[in-house]
């Protein structure tokens, strides 16, 4: 017993938590590998802004002023 | 003509400059509500990455020490309680409901502490609304926060799913291996037992069961645990409520703990359970017998075990008694003292070990007062399930032979018998099939005693002890031809002998008691034998 309960509970729990920690370890491996080839992270972002302020700008221009 | 161009050109200027000031206000509208678009995608991927990311971190937290006291425990108490295994359990242990030890973790307590996982991200997530709806509520708060919290919501709730979903595919798998587990050791365990075919008989209360119940080990614990075979409780050990690993299978339980009678709650001998129990229950008048016949079977039967590289050990404080008490007699060949009457006779449980065979004899020593009429033997409750029966006749009350006796002087020399032998038969007997037990399934030795005096008696003629037959006919020719036809009638497997269990004689001899011991044996199981250098004894006669 470990504390008012059995060990085999905090084992269980520990390897719950290891195993829930490799998981996303290896979750966040496969993204930063994903993100560092061919910069898929860096062209991600770009695209990301691009379509951003694309739609910013194409939100603000729906409405020209009156002398556009 | 001219003040109406006027009005018309004026208000056409007007509506004109409204219009205008209307368009420039909707393209400025227009151009903000661009840029809270981007900040409201923006705060919302972010709301969404920090939910996904809190999502995470729970269930480690929720997991550690520190934070399991707030996590429900599926407790021992619980158990019995039926909160989590369920009201009781199935088979034999079922009038006694579950016992007072820890669940397995997967899957009783895993479900809590996932319940507890998804308790702490939903409180998380109400904690922040309520900080976002807790103080005066504004328009402009509402509209910046609320898109970036219900991301929030939705990021904590994907994490939940996705962990739910991982962990409870993992927790299905471990459920898997752990019932795999469970049925094979529980297999092992139940055929281990059904080969040795291995009972517990209370040698107190007379009741058959498979399955034993133990104390706990820990000698400041009372809790008896009823059903200790791999399941819920534990697969290779299981821990009782109060803290103590026990083992979770019948046969490694009786190596280590304290075997309990499930009916009575005696405690009965180590082991008990796990191996094969012969009861031999001896029937007989007061007086006819039976205690100098077991007496002097035992002590020979002990003896006999030994030379065979064997042994025979008393295994209850009575049994140590009767072998010393007995051993006592046999050598200073003096009576052993009567067996004093009680309703319930306490068994007398041995264990013979011979080469590669162990097997727990239990003699059933009644006094003959139990067997004056059928309702003193009703509470005689082993003799209902054991398969071979000793019934001990004093061939001194035969009328016969009583005559030759009187003929020659010797009445009152010799202790008779009480009463008929017949009755006292007929006391178990008449129960037996009022009860609907099967006799002709029974194997019923009759056991003539008192050789050593018949022999001295002028004109009573010599029994052949080798032959079962011979002894047959020769209760037929000394007046209990009616006793032989009725024994007949209610048995089928029917065996003969003739002992003198007075006498120091050896046990190879034919008159010896441990002829008839050594036959029960065999017919439990032929490789049982004590005697293997003597032609089987006491040949059947039908």
């Amino acid at each position: 017993m470990k504390g008012m309960i059995p060990r085999g509970y905090v084992a269980f729990r520990t390897a719950w938590t290891v195993l829930h920690v490799l998981i996303v370890a290896v979750g966040a491996y496969f993204l930063v590998r994903w993100g560092i080839t061919d910069d898929n992270a860096v062209r991600l972002y770009r695209d990301s802004m691009d379509s951003l302020f694309g739609l910013q700008r194409a939100v603000s221009q729906f409405i020209p002023f009156p002398w556009s | 003509m001219e003040e109406l161009g006027l009005w018309l050109l004026g208000g056409t200027a007007v509506i004109a400059a409204v219009v205008f000031v209307l368009w420039v206000i909707a393209a400025i509208l227009g151009r903000i509500f661009a840029w809270v678009l981007v900040f409201w995608i923006a705060s919302v991927a972010l709301g969404l990455l920090v939910g996904i990311l809190i999502g995470i971190v729970i269930p480690p937290r929720v997991l550690s020490a520190r934070l399991s006291m707030t996590t429900q425990i599926a407790s021992p108490d619980d158990v019995v309680n039926g909160l989590v295994l369920g009201k009781a359990p199935r088979g034999a242990s079922r009038h006694f409901g579950w016992d007072r030890a820890w669940p397995v973790y997967n899957p009783y307590q895993a479900t809590r502490d996932a319940t507890a996982v998804h308790g702490k991200m939903r409180r998380v997530v109400t904690d922040a609304f309520s900080w976002l709806f807790g103080r005066p509520l504004t328009i402009v708060r509402l509209i910046v926060l609320l898109p970036a919290f219900v991301a929030f919501a939705v990021g904590v709730l994907v994490s939940a799913i996705i962990w739910t979903l991982v962990m409870g595919l993992i927790g299905v798998a471990i459920y898997l291996l752990q019932e795999i587990a469970v049925v094979s050791n529980r297999a092992f365990d139940w055929l281990t037992r059904k080969r040795r075919r291995a009972t517990l008989r209370c040698a107190k209360c007379y009741r058959v069961t498979t399955l034993p119940s133990y104390q706990c080990p820990n000698s400041s614990c009372t809790w008896i645990h009823r059903d200790v075979r791999p399941g819920p409780l534990g697969i290779i050990n299981r821990r009782c409520g109060c803290g103590t690993r026990m083992p979770a299978t019948v046969g490694r339980a009786a190596k280590r703990l304290v075997t309990v009678c499930p009916y009575c709650s005696e405690v009965v001998p180590q082991g008990s359970g796990t191996r094969r129990v012969l009861p031999i229950p001896v029937i007989g008048s007061v007086g006819a017998g039976k205690t100098q016949f077991l007496s002097s079977g035992v002590v020979e039967l002990e003896s006999r075990a030994t030379s065979m590289s064997g042994s025979l050990a008393p295994i209850s404080p009575i049994a140590e008694q009767f072998l010393a008490t007995a051993a006592a007699v046999i050598s200073s060949g003096s009576n052993v003292t009567k067996t004093p009457w009680v309703d319930y006779p306490e068994g007398v449980p041995f264990v013979l070990r011979l080469p590669k065979k162990e097997l727990e004899l239990q003699l059933m020593d009644a006094a003959g007062e139990n067997f004056v009429d059928w309702e003193r033997s009703q509470g005689l409750g082993y003799i209902d399930t054991a398969d071979v029966l000793i019934f001990i006749l004093d061939p001194l009350t035969l009328p016969r032979v009583h005559e030759q006796m009187r003929l020659s002087n010797t009445v009152g020399i010799v202790p008779i018998a009480q009463g008929d032998p017949e009755d006292s038969y007929a006391s178990v007997v008449d129960r037996l099939r009022a009860e609907d037990v099967k006799l002709r399934s029974k194997n019923l030795a009759i056991v003539v005693t008192k050789m050593d005096v018949v022999v001295g008696i002028a004109g009573v003629a010599p029994v052949d002890p080798d032959d079962g037959k011979s002894i047959r006919s020769w209760l037929r020719d000394n007046g209990a031809d009616g006793f032989v036809r009725r024994i007949d009638q209610d048995f089928k497997k029917v065996a003969y002998f003739a002992v003198d269990s007075f006498s120091n004689r050896d046990g190879r001899d034919a008159l010896h008691p441990v002829k008839v011991l050594d036959w029960a044996l065999t017919t439990t199981d032929p490789r049982l034998t004590v005697l293997p250098q003597l032609a089987p004894a006491g040949k059947e006669t039908k």
